[in-house]
């Protein structure tokens, strides 16, 4: 269950959702990220969605319900990366459009994270 | 431009701004911060197609000049002689902007990049002149001194707002804009809400519209008035790739490095792009091996664009129930060509300029290792595979004669309506082909002076 308000009711938190998405789009063979940037990017991915413009953030809520709703958060990485990929190559343009929005920010956000630590 | 000449001859202004109030280097320029701070929804703003085309605007005091890279090209006298006669706009074109140009170039110091305009200019300049291309390093608005040799971005906040407010205008940030008020054909003030949604109500005996050309467009659509309003969206859409070289290429405290190839303009740019990490890393996703390592050594890695002049028109709508706009724009199919050959032109200027590898934009092409493999690209881009972002949004609100079905006259007054005028880049006709700051703001100035009467 996707608790959207954000705290834990026998569910996953928002944050964690967010959190295992990205790790499995950034870093699919496991090789390990930095754990704070993972934390900082999985906030500021939180205020991207938020900011969105509303005829999108309900959207991309309404498909990350979808792609967690089969248990993702309970499978083992191997097998989340490759729902991931299923999506990824997926003939619903709506699937491929989640992955990529979630990649290429994700990406982004994990790496101005980084950034920020160097300097 | 507009509040400080209308100030300056002596008007009672006030500037209304959605965004915040950012300074110059308040920010790291392209930064999250930055993006969240005075970047439209963080930089999320798509337009939706065939082709899914993703642009971005400023949300701040000052607009997209606090977010650009800052290039200035002086407009093209012959591209205003031809908007002039096509688009039957009155006393226009390249002699009588003259002044105006001359006054921004001064006002907003325009200048050239001091010295060597760093390696990756150089890189794509002797990369460009090996096959016989002209390339130039592009002058900015920035300001140099002693001081300071990197110099600062001499955006609309440090340059025309603070004219503006020394000759007493008031800027309100934090205020946006929902509509105009009107009694019969005049504008009699705007409703706003504030931060935290709380109704504004301001009045007022005219109104200049200057929101960029999708929230021009917004506002007067959404005031009711929306024949010929944001039926004509133009943009410039380009392909960025990230490419690696054997030595350093990307150096931080540049900046947007500067030289663009001009030997294709106006239908086509070829040019550097902000090569930060975390844009590196943006556009590496997709590439085979390591992205770890490569980020390593991103001193090997630059990112660059091939920009192109689209002829595709959008639309700018108000959804009912929703704040934000939505964009609509198809490229055609003689635009994903031409961007198919722009890209194809961009890689082979990279291996000229001695890049070893070009990360595809095309989904699953992985890296272009020589030329052999740059025909690949071209059709994956030709049958819109390739990411496109665009930029330089115009013409949702075209100045010119009534024949020609522009919603505002040749000095931005809009027809039908008493007192409200557009004085951005909503007016241009059409796209200019260049960096466009410099034309809109020559048109503000020329069309600011108009309205002193």
């Amino acid at each position: 269950m996707l608790v959207l308000g954000g705290g834990i009711r026998g569910g996953v938190t928002v944050d964690a959702v967010i959190s295992l998405l990205l790790e499995d789009l950034l870093d699919p063979s496991g090789r390990g990220l930095d754990a704070a940037c993972l934390a900082g990017a999985t906030q500021d991915m939180k205020g991207r969605v938020r900011g969105m413009p509303r005829y999108m953030g309900g959207g991309m809520a309404a498909l990350t319900v979808l792609f967690v709703a089969n248990g993702y958060t309970r499978r083992p990485k191997e097998k989340r990366v490759a729902q991931i990929e299923q999506w990824r190559t997926s003939p619903v343009s709506l699937q491929r459009d989640f992955v990529e929005f979630w990649e290429k920010m994700g990406t982004f956000t994990y790496w101005s994270r980084v950034e920020k630590a160097v300097h | 431009m507009t509040a400080h000449v209308l100030a300056q001859g002596g008007h009672d202004v006030l500037v209304v701004e959605e965004g915040d109030h950012v300074p110059v280097g308040a920010t790291e320029p392209y930064s999250l911060e930055d993006m969240d701070l005075k970047w439209r929804n963080g930089g999320l703003t798509p337009a939706f197609g065939p082709v899914k085309v993703t642009y971005v605007e400023g949300k701040c005091v000052g607009g997209a000049s606090e977010i650009n890279a800052a290039l200035y090209h002086p407009p093209v006298p012959s591209v205003l002689d031809q908007w002039a006669k096509d688009y039957g706009i009155a006393d226009f074109g390249g002699g009588i902007l003259a002044r105006h140009i001359e006054a921004v170039e001064k006002e907003a110091s325009v200048s050239p990049f001091p010295g060597s305009p760093g390696i990756a200019s150089e890189r794509l300049a002797a990369g460009a002149a090996s096959l016989g291309w002209k390339s130039v390093p592009v002058q900015r608005f920035w300001k140099y001194d002693a001081t300071n040799p990197l110099g600062r971005r001499q955006s609309m906040t440090e340059t025309y707002l603070p004219r503006a407010t020394a000759s007493g205008a008031r800027i309100e940030s934090g205020l946006k804009v929902k509509k105009l008020v009107f009694q019969g054909r005049r504008a009699v003030g705007a409703v706003a809400t504030d931060r935290d949604g709380r109704r504004v109500d301001i009045r007022c005996e005219r109104v200049v519209v200057c929101g960029g050309a999708v929230q021009t467009a917004l506002i007067l659509r959404r005031s009711g008035h929306t024949r010929g309003i944001g039926d004509t969206l133009s943009m410039n859409p380009m392909i960025r790739v990230a490419a690696e070289f054997d030595d350093r290429i990307n150096e931080p405290e540049v900046g947007v490095p500067v030289q663009q190839i001009e030997a294709f303009k106006p239908s086509m740019t070829l040019g550097c792009s902000n090569g930060t990490l975390a844009h590196l890393a943006l556009w590496l996703v997709g590439a085979p091996g390591n992205r770890e390592e490569m980020l390593a050594e991103w001193w090997r890695l630059g990112v660059f664009y091939a920009k192109v002049m689209a002829k595709a028109r959008g639309k700018v709508r108000n959804l009912p129930g929703f704040d934000e706009a939505f964009v609509y724009f198809k490229l055609d199919k003689a635009d994903l060509e031409l961007l198919g050959l722009a890209a194809e032109r961009l890689a082979t200027v990279l291996f000229a300029s001695g890049a070893r590898a070009i990360v595809s934009p095309v989904p699953g092409q992985g890296y272009l290792r020589s030329k052999a493999d740059i025909p690949g690209l071209r059709a994956g881009v030709t049958a819109g595979k390739a990411q496109v972002t665009a930029i330089h949004l115009h013409s949702t609100v075209p100045m010119g004669s009534e024949q020609r079905g522009c919603p505002a006259d040749a000095y931005g007054k809009l027809r039908g309506l008493e007192n409200v005028w557009v004085n951005d880049a909503s007016l241009l006709p059409d796209t200019p082909g260049i960096n466009p700051q410099g034309t809109i703001l020559a048109i503000a100035r020329r069309n600011a002076e108009k309205m002193l009467g």
